[in-house]
């Protein structure tokens, strides 16, 4: 045998592909009003929760600055024959809490979902709030009837109103009649003519996989076009009230704008609504009973008794069970290799917004529009300026089809700015960078002001957002961790970087080497 | 390549010499003095057919063949590593050998010095690298055959020098005797690359250290018994 002495692995670690987890998942949990966060607390539930993970990895989920990653074990990806389908229960401390309802396809590697967090105590462009208390005696009874109601503003023109009979008590999940000086009532109504309210919506959009509908015990997919919708809470002390011993009467005004997506015909003063409940712990809709519009005041509304609380939705329910979703294909050819994220909105044929999505936009990239209801829609695509990139019609979007949309170009000019970032670790030689979404804001702007620049593939990313001559602020997430690199200016039209000891670290060097020293720690 | 192949080699090598003559009548016995041997050593097993032309020089020829592979598990820097390794070496070689004293009549006598060359129809070696173990990204477990593996390839030249000691005769009968040489080939600096599979497919930054890792791999040390059967 051969004379050495030294070992053939000698002082070689093992490097691994960074690119581990294929299909990732993106949700930016802002704040209604645009508020920074408190810490989030997360949860994932469903069938495949097993399945999701961290994208760096790890099963705690991580939401640093409210942009939460994650990933699908290489083990248990998406076939052509099974999808992915999990929730994700966002909470945080003084917000109501949100289920959203999660479903990745085979092939759909990347997705981002922006959720929105609404402070139980804001008025917002599309929601107002009520919190009230109702005195109630030494058995946990009402001793008079009690009425609170929303009220209009601005913002918001139509209100919800709860009246609640003498000699009501009140129970606890359990069952148990909870006593108390006063029971507190807390009543949000949203405004569901206005497109801000399709986020604050239960699970964050109008299509859902788990709705119980009339006739049935099992859950369902369904599609919503709410004409109003309503979140009540009540709590006797500490404890939140599940139901009632009488039940209590909502009364909720409709969007007035609202059209009938079976008829083409407005709402109007003898139509039936159903009613749907919705609980957020487990993100399931239930129908509950159907409601006569009727008008009171000059409006539109329509009268719900419930013996148990909950969110309402009144509106039109569309199955969509035995829908297949409409593939899309975007062609962008004046985005060359870069990308761009645009506004996608699918609005019905009166013009109610009913579906709102972010979306990386690449010449050629292949998408869905998932579960949108049976009835013909449009869509359209706006840029990040704020321009109509592309509009069409969906004659049936559950049927399959494929389509093809042609996205003209932005009036602005577009520079292809591409960032590479290689890293060389002392004695290890350039290392595989992990795919990572980069943010970005002009340079000094609020923290607010971060909104997604793309996803930087094994170091790269190519975009059209960046200008020659503009200085930014860019955030990577990867964990728990947060990395910015401050007032980095765009002088040249390809902007890679190679960070390493030794090397020139740029005209950044404190940042870049924070980034060398962060990355190379691991391997030591 | 195998023991039948050597023991064939072995019998049409005794055939072969068996019609050498014209030999010189000497005090120490006749020359050219033909034997064959049977070589077992850690260049492998073999065959020679020594000539010895006069008392102080002979010539050998033969073959060697040394199929080999070893497996050990190795902690590198920070992870535990699999380490396989195979190794196919087979040569054909010219050795001359001098016996330096002649004429002591003592183990002195016996005292061989070699030089001479071989030509490799085969040697090169193999490294397979494989993590030992499931590795943990983050919380995900992947075990050992789904993270891939680094294959290394090695090829050192294909003639190559060699130099040894040895003792001749160390225990005699008739018409057989013992030998044993200590010697080596310089192999010189080998070709070596690293790929990977799988999830280590990208791991080209490793390569130069393998290379590097086997550049102090060249020599071939020799350690040989003889077993000399005089025609």
């Amino acid at each position: 045998m051969l004379n050495s002495c030294r070992n053939p692995a000698y002082n070689i670690d093992v490097l691994f592909d960074a690119a581990v987890i294929k299909y990732k998942a993106t949700l930016l949990v802002t704040d209604a009003k645009g508020a920074t966060l408190p810490a989030l607390n997360l949860t994932i539930s469903g069938a495949d929760a097993a399945s999701i993970y961290d994208f760096s990895g790890t099963k705690a989920i991580y939401a640093p600055g409210g942009i939460i990653t994650l990933g699908v074990n290489p083990n248990a990806e998406p076939t052509t024959s099974k999808s992915l389908k999990f929730n994700i229960v966002v909470k945080a401390n003084g917000y109501e809490a949100i289920n959203v309802p999660m479903e990745i396809v085979n092939g759909q590697v990347s997705q981002i979902q922006e959720v929105t967090l609404l402070k139980s105590t804001d008025n917002t462009t599309a929601s107002t709030v009520i919190s009230k208390t109702v005195g109630i005696d030494a058995t946990g009874a009402t001793t008079a009837a009690a009425t609170v109601a929303t009220v209009a503003n601005a913002n918001v023109a139509t209100t919800t109103t709860v009246s609640i009979a003498s000699g009501t008590q009140f129970k606890n999940a359990a069952g148990a009649v909870l006593t108390g000086s006063a029971v507190g009532v807390q009543l949000i109504s949203f405004d569901a003519g206005d497109p801000a309210s399709l986020s604050l919506f239960p699970g964050g959009k109008l299509a859902s996989n788990n709705v119980v509908m009339p006739g049935s015990t099992t859950p369902t997919d369904a599609f919503f076009i709410p004409a109003a919708s309503t979140n009540i809470k009540m709590t006797v002390g500490t404890q939140e009230v599940k139901s009632f011993t009488t039940p209590i009467t909502v009364t909720t005004q409709l969007d007035p704008s609202y059209t009938m997506a079976s008829t083409g015909a407005p709402v109007k003063v003898g139509d039936q609504l159903p009613i749907y409940s919705y609980q957020v712990e487990t993100g399931q809709f239930t129908y509950e009973s159907t409601a006569t519009v009727f008008s009171s005041g000059g409006k539109l509304a329509i009268n719900i008794s419930t013996s148990h609380l909950t969110i309402f939705v009144a509106g039109e329910v569309f199955a969509t069970a035995n829908c297949s979703d409409t593939k899309v294909s975007y062609a962008a050819s004046w985005l060359s290799t870069g990308t761009r994220p645009v506004d996608v909105e699918i609005s019905t044929n009166s013009g109610k917004i009913i579906a709102k999505s972010l979306v990386l936009l690449s010449d050629k990239l292949n998408d869905i529009f998932p579960g949108l209801p049976g009835i013909p829609l449009h869509y359209k695509v706006i840029d990040a300026n704020g321009e109509t990139l592309s509009t069409g019609d969906l004659a049936n979007p559950c049927a399959g089809n494929s389509i093809i949309i042609t996205l003209t170009q932005p009036s602005i000019a577009i520079d292809n700015i591409t960032l590479q970032l290689n890293i060389v670790c002392p004695n290890k030689g350039i290392i595989l960078v992990p795919n990572f979404d980069l943010y970005y804001k002009p340079a000094g702007a609020p923290a607010t002001a971060y909104n997604i620049l793309g996803t930087a593939a094994k170091g790269l990313i190519k975009t059209t957002l960046l200008k020659k001559g503009s200085s930014y602020d860019f955030k990577a997430v990867w964990g728990s961790q947060v990395k910015i690199v401050p007032n980095r200016t765009i002088t040249d039209l390809d902007m890679s970087t190679t960070v390493g000891e030794g090397l020139d670290l740029g005209k950044n060097p404190a940042a870049n080497n924070a980034l060398l020293i962060e990355a190379c720690k691991s391997l030591n | 390549m195998n023991i039948k192949f050597t023991f064939l080699s072995l019998i049409l090598l005794t055939f072969a010499v068996n019609e050498i003559h014209a030999q010189n009548r000497t005090p120490y016995g006749d020359f050219p003095n033909v034997s064959v041997s049977a070589t077992a050593g850690t260049q492998g097993l073999g065959a020679d057919v020594k000539v010895k032309l006069s008392q102080p020089f002979g010539v050998r020829a033969g073959v060697s063949i040394l199929p080999f592979n070893w497996q050990t598990v190795y902690t590198g820097r920070s992870e535990p590593t699999d380490l396989k390794l195979d190794a196919d070496f087979a040569n054909a070689h010219l050795m001359f050998d001098w016996h330096p004293s002649t004429d002591h009549d003592n183990i002195l006598d016996k005292f061989i010095l070699t030089v001479g060359g071989a030509y490799w129809w085969k040697d090169k070696g193999s490294a397979v690298i494989t993590y030992d173990g499931t590795y943990k990204y983050g919380d995900i477990e992947i075990p050992s055959d789904q993270l891939g593996e680094l294959q290394g390839k090695v090829q050192w030249k294909k003639v190559t020098p060699y130099i040894g000691v040895g003792l001749d005769n160390i225990f005699s009968a008739r018409t057989f005797d013992f030998g044993f040489s200590i010697g080596t080939y310089y192999m010189g600096k080998p070709d070596a690359t690293l790929t990977g599979t799988k999830m280590l497919a990208a791991n080209t930054s490793n390569s130069d250290q393998f290379a590097k890792n086997m550049s102090y791999y060249r020599f071939l040390p020799v350690v040989q018994l003889n077993l000399n059967i005089n025609l």
